[in-house]
């Protein structure tokens, strides 16, 4: 161990250690939580039955074939 | 992997818990080394992060042999979702090493053999992710995903035998050196922080492994859409 490194700075690098690992695995356990919330929506959204659109205006092509036959 | 929410969770709570003790013994159980001081303490995670980087890159190797013979698309995102947690891993066992080598051999990295196949390691498994990212063909992707599993598994020896192989800065193996051996304290902590960072990997997994499920779903579900609209 080089003798220029004091014991404050050991204890400052394995501080930035331990907080490199939490910051690591924590902010990856967040965007995983994300990740997932989004995928649920999404499914939610695929899974979900179409909204009936408006309602058709003017004539309707068949409707009109029809009659006229 | 788990199947039930209240399983997941609970593994979720038994690992933070885990995480938990294992800090406060490093923190305040464990004795400091007489040489390296206080630092040393980065020890206990700097080798569980390694430990959880092996297992996770071994299950890869294991889940592309499955998916290879049975074509299980399951087996698949599985090791996708290993690999990817693989590469955090030894992302942070990266960092980890360079703020103990600092103090220690007063530089923030060497090309020492062990950092440079650790290093070479990373590249394989970011070129795997890579490689699954921009195959846009789901089997095919699968197919070539899991060769480069395979084959890249290579390299996880390579790293372990790399310090009795080659002159090395880095010391040797903890637990295959018979003389001088660790003292009980520094081998409880040790065991007990692989055990707890081994089940937070598990609790990571589980979800990951059910988020690349929901992903196969939902496109899935997305093609039968487009389906639809295109025979409709």
């Amino acid at each position: 161990m080089p003798e220029a490194v004091d014991p404050m700075a050991s204890v400052g690098y394995l501080i930035a250690a331990g907080a490199a690992t939490v910051v690591g695995i924590g902010g990856y356990a967040l965007l995983l939580w994300r990740w997932i919330r989004e995928a649920r929506v999404r499914r939610a959204r695929l899974q979900a039955p179409a909204a009936p659109g408006p309602a058709p205006v003017g004539p309707q092509p068949r409707a009109e074939a029809s009659r006229l036959s | 992997m788990l199947t039930s929410a209240g399983a997941r969770r609970a593994l979720v709570w038994i690992a933070a818990i885990a995480s938990a003790v294992s800090a406060a013994m490093i923190v305040f159980y464990v004795p400091n080394d007489r040489v390296q001081g206080v630092v040393q303490r980065i020890f206990y995670f700097h080798l569980a992060l390694a430990w959880v980087a092996y297992l996770a890159f071994f299950l890869v190797l294991v889940a592309s042999v499955v998916y290879l013979v049975s074509r299980d698309l399951r087996w698949d995102a599985f090791a996708r979702a290993s690999a990817e947690l693989g590469v955090l891993f030894t992302t942070l066992v990266l960092i980890v090493g360079s703020l103990w080598g600092k103090p220690i051999w007063n530089t923030w990295w060497t090309w020492d053999p062990r950092l440079t196949t650790t290093l070479v390691l990373w590249f394989i498994y970011v070129a795997y992710l890579m490689l699954r990212a921009y195959t846009p063909d789901v089997e095919r992707g699968a197919r070539f995903g899991a060769i480069l599993g395979i084959v890249g598994f290579v390299d996880v020896p390579i790293v372990h035998f790399s310090v009795q192989w080659w002159r090395s800065l880095h010391p040797d193996p903890v637990f295959a050196r018979s003389d001088p051996q660790l003292p009980t304290p520094m081998i409880v902590t040790l065991l007990v922080t692989i055990a707890a960072m081994t089940l937070v990997f598990c609790a990571l997994l589980t979800y990951r492994t059910m988020l690349e499920r929901m992903r196969d779903d939902n496109r899935a579900l997305e093609d039968d859409e487009v389906g639809e609209r295109v025979y409709a």
